[in-house]
């Protein structure tokens, strides 16, 4: 006597899985699509066993013995009200039944039906032909039974429930790719606060102090805690002079007078270059490459193309005899190193850097993308941090506008994006 | 960024050649100017250095001298006037000059441009007029002597209006008042002639002096809190009208004449350029390119030149500046880029380095990575964890959803499972980022600590399941830990643990309390961890 497992019951009550995909099918649809159809693994393997679907690039198709089967009772729907009602059927379909784990003996009824089992195994040719291995167990490969029992086929054409792996974040994964560039090209990894004292986000990089980018629609500034502390007196003596009069330097300097006040303000800092300052003070005339991608921030409205937090790839090269013509040399290179050929050279502004400088990169699909800030900073920058006989170059990409062409998206929240799908399914490198 | 809008015809009049649309974008692109051309309306992009170029004369004197039409320093031929301005107790905006140009030839041209360069003048070294602010009389209509000086109260008729109103009601009730009255308290400074206000810096004009098609000499006055810029905004104004039409005269502002167009004097090593720029340029070189540049050489010898800077050029601090105009004039087209030898070996920081392995571990366990934003706000990054503590203040947030720097990474994870409830389960994420604390030890009065932390999500979500991943972990981490009871106000009482190291709390994981799960939204389990991984 046989009795209905927990799925034999489910498929009685709502159809074979099969069946209930020839539903969903209707008449076609694709393989995606299908895949995401419960239990889909099962239901194509016996739609497909049973002749009622054709696969046929990535479209599930329903055949003709397809379409008949919908409206009619299949015997093993029959077999399994059979075994609901009378605890049995006919052999053939009980094997089909067992096989596909959709019926159970009865424990009392246990021992007699073994026996049956084995004299059909050993007698019956019917029998023998339907028995075969779906799972592989240690036990039948210990006692060798799998060489007298028939593997059953599987269809290795039929969609697999999918899984995700564990991966990086996209955009993370891009900024790891430039770091290795950058390493390749023989720099080394600076770090500074994202938390920032003014006078290292703007003071020191002789950014005047009401110059209109330190407003607040362009810098947060903070409540709490609001101010910091300024490095040693001698540092801020000679940037005071440096401002206001040029110190050493033959700068004529600002003119005005600079106030320690608003040095003294915490701001989140609005570039990378704060993090060059920082570094600057530390190694001097020293030759040396540092680079650090790292989040500055901006008061902007999120949309499609501003976010409040932003990456820079933060670049400077110290070293006596360098040049303007090697500081265009390494914006191509880092061009390079991103994938792109074509750099174009404008002359540009920043407070800190003279000659300054935007480079363009031509990208195949966006054209032409301004993201290359660059210049030699400024004698009024470098003599103050102690800086004396090097020339630096320097520069701070956004890096964000690369990424999104690099990724395929044209909304720039999609570099943060919390949409799981999307992660998951985002192709990792292109 | 300061974006002019230009009529392309007045231009090429001015330049005094034909060009075609790719040739005028070309130029402009090399002297620093982006250009969009719609037939004969050009939008042009410039950086704030060059104030001198933000009118159509400024553009066509800079690309006469770089395309060879016309180089060199213009000659500006002075003469005084009798014009006397005597400047009496003026301490809100101590610094006036102000300059005469007669025979101007009104045209439409130049009515526009000169009220765009005035308006970009206002915004760029003018600090929207609290550093500088212009203005532009009909000379015939003023009657001099001048006196410029602080007022309590004066009535005139402002420009535009036909009624005379006192300066204080001007602030209250003019648009142009109000938009201005925060720069001035209790004293109005005020530019009187023999019958009254002709001006009420930085607010507006009087209406008896307004600049007319029939106006044939203008005078225009300068004030302002410095010195040097608002010399600065005078000499571009002069020298921008005087590159179309009029002859400049000075006018006595107290002891001094004023436009004061006496051009700066510097000098430039050769060796000093080429061993910045390495372009190998000959003293005729840097000569005929600091020409075209529009400067003046005076003499070019024994390795150095001496040049004269322009009265409008207010970006030349440095001789460094100059060097940049060498690099400007030989054209950053023409600049062959090299690349130095400089022998250094790269490294990630220990920091970074410790992220990728731990990075990669994560992802061996089969988590997906996200990244959130540090920027968030009270409600996410304590109250709806049912926690509290201090926290980096924006002053001036955009948003209320972002003013605060998160201290944990949990929060941020619970976002994303938030708003991935329609997602296939089960859901496992991680982050590796930085949060920020207080910390008095510091000079930034924060402390940035990177952290790790992962979350997983499903219908039998369980602790055991996440300790095995946590221990898988801290031994990669090569860490000797401990791990204790622990209790956390966001996860379920005795179903939460810490992670010590030598004493020390180094993180923190159970099974999130149902109740934070309500706060986000969450119908699913959810247990998770949080790590430092470097302070």
């Amino acid at each position: 006597m046989y009795e209905l497992t927990e799925e034999g019951k489910d498929y009685l009550k709502d159809g074979l899985p099969e069946k209930q995909l020839l539903k969903f099918i209707e008449t076609e649809k694709t393989i995606e699509e299908v895949s995401k159809f419960p239990n889909s693994q099962i239901a194509t393997g016996w739609a497909k066993r049973n002749a009622w679907i054709e696969i046929e690039d990535d479209v599930v198709k329903i055949t003709e013995t397809g379409t008949k089967a919908i409206s009619e009772k299949t015997p093993i729907e029959k077999a399994l009200e059979d075994v609901d009602k009378k605890g049995d059927t006919e052999p053939d379909l009980i094997k089909t039944l067992l096989s596909r784990n959709l019926i159970k003996e009865t424990k009392v009824k246990e021992k007699p039906s073994f026996w049956k089992r084995i004299l059909n195994f050993l007698f019956g040719k019917k029998a023998e032909k339907m028995k075969e291995i779906a799972q592989l167990t240690p036990d039948l490969i210990k006692t060798g039974e799998w060489k007298s029992i028939p593997f059953r086929k599987y269809d290795v054409g039929a969609p697999a429930p999918k899984i995700y792996p564990g991966k990086k974040q996209p955009y993370v994964q891009f900024i790891e790719d430039i770091r290795e560039k950058l390493i390749g090209l023989g720099f080394q990894e600076m770090r500074g606060p994202p938390v920032e004292v003014s006078f290292w986000n703007c003071d020191a990089l002789f950014i005047p102090q009401d110059h209109p980018a330190k407003g607040l629609h362009d810098i947060f500034y903070l409540k709490n805690p609001s101010t910091g502390k300024l490095p040693d007196a001698n540092l801020v003596a000679k940037v005071r002079a440096t401002h206001e009069g040029g110190w050493i330097t033959e700068s004529i300097g600002w003119g005005g007078k600079w106030d320690q006040r608003d040095a003294l303000k915490l701001v989140l800092r609005s570039h990378t270059t704060s993090v060059s300052a920082r570094t600057l003070y530390e190694s001097r005339d020293k030759p040396a490459k540092y680079f650090t991608i790292d989040r500055n921030f901006r008061p902007d409205v999120i949309d499609a193309q501003h976010l409040m937090e932003f990456y820079q790839c933060e670049g400077i090269v110290i070293g006596e005899n360098l040049t303007f013509r090697h500081l265009l040399g390494f914006l191509k290179e880092i061009a390079e190193a991103i994938g792109i050929k074509e750099v174009k050279f404008k002359p540009g502004f920043f407070p800190y850097t003279e000659p300054s400088v935007e480079g363009y990169v031509k990208h195949p699909n966006l054209g032409w993308i301004e993201c290359l800030p660059a210049g030699l900073l400024r004698p009024e920058v470098l003599r103050p941090l102690g800086v004396e006989k090097s020339q630096v170059l320097a520069w701070g990409i956004g890096i964000g506008r690369l990424a999104m062409a690099k990724l395929g998206v044209n909304d720039i929240r999609m570099l943060f994006s919390d949409d799981l799908d999307w992660l998951r399914k985002v192709p990792l490198v292109k | 960024m300061v974006v002019l809008e230009i009529d392309k015809n007045d231009l090429l009049k001015l330049v005094e050649k034909e060009l075609t649309d790719e040739q005028i974008e070309e130029t402009l692109f090399l002297l620093k100017v982006e250009t969009k051309i719609n037939e004969n309306k050009m939008i042009c992009e410039l950086n704030p250095d060059r104030p001198d170029m933000f009118s159509v004369e400024g553009l066509a004197r800079e690309m006469k001298g770089f395309l060879g039409i016309e180089t060199g320093m213009v000659n500006y031929i002075i003469s005084d006037s009798d014009v006397v301005l005597k400047r009496e107790k003026a301490d809100v905006r101590p610094f006036i000059s102000c300059a005469i140009i007669k025979d101007v030839k009104l045209t439409d041209e130049l009515i526009k441009s000169l009220m765009q360069l005035q308006e970009k003048l206002h915004g760029s070294i003018g600090r929207d007029r609290k550093k500088v602010a212009i203005g532009v009389h009909d000379f015939d209509k003023i009657k001099p002597p001048l006196v410029y000086k602080d007022v309590d109260s004066y009535k005139f008729i402002p420009l535009g209006e036909t009624k005379e109103m006192d300066v204080k009601e001007v602030l209250d009730v003019h648009p142009k008042g109000k938009d201005y009255a925060h720069l001035l308290k209790d004293k109005y400074p005020i530019i009187l002639d023999k019958e009254g206000v002709i001006s009420f810096p930085p607010i507006i004009n009087s209406e008896r002096t307004r600049v007319t098609e029939n106006t044939k000499n203008l005078f225009i006055d300068v004030t302002g809190t410095d010195e040097r810029a608002v010399n600065q905004a005078l000499n571009i104004v002069v020298c921008n009208i005087v590159e179309r039409t009029g002859k400049i005269f000075t006018v006595k502002v107290s002891a001094k004449k004023t436009p004061d167009l006496e051009p700066k004097g510097i000098g430039v090593d050769i060796s000093n350029i080429d061993s910045l720029l390495g372009l190998g340029l000959s003293e005729k070189d840097v000569a005929d390119i600091l020409e075209r540049m529009r400067d003046k050489v005076v003499k070019f010898r024994g390795g150095r030149i001496e040049v004269l800077i322009p009265p409008y050029r207010t970006d030349v601090l440095h001789v460094i500046d100059v060097v940049e105009d060498v690099a400007i004039g030989y054209g950053y087209n023409n600049i062959q880029p090299i690349l130095p030898k400089i022998a250094t070996i790269g490294g990630l920081s220990e920091l970074e380095k410790l992220s990728t392995k731990i990075r990669e571990l994560m992802i061996g366990l089969g988590f997906q990575e996200t990244l959130n934003f540090i920027l968030t706000n009270e409600q996410n990054n304590f109250t709806k964890m049912k926690t509290d503590g201090k926290m980096v203040e924006i002053l001036n947030p955009v948003s209320s959803e972002y003013n605060v720097c998160r201290t944990w990474l949990l929060p941020s994870l619970m976002k994303v499972l938030s708003a991935n409830k329609h997602r296939e389960y089960p859901q496992k994420i991680f982050e590796i980022g930085d949060c920020v604390v207080l910390d008095e030890g510091t000079d930034s009065g924060t402390k940035t600590i990177r952290k790790l932390s992962a979350v997983i999500s499903y219908d039998n979500a369980n602790l055991t399941e996440m300790k095995s991943i946590i221990e898988a972990v801290l031994k990669d981490f090569g860490y000797e830990y401990e791990i204790r009871d622990f209790n956390h106000p966001s996860f379920i009482e005795s179903r939460c643990g810490e992670i010590l190291v030598n004493e020390k709390q180094i993180g923190f994981f159970g099974e999130i309390h149902p109740s934070i799960l309500t706060n986000w939204e969450l119908e699913k389990p959810v247990i998770g961890f949080e790590i430092n991984i470097f302070e």
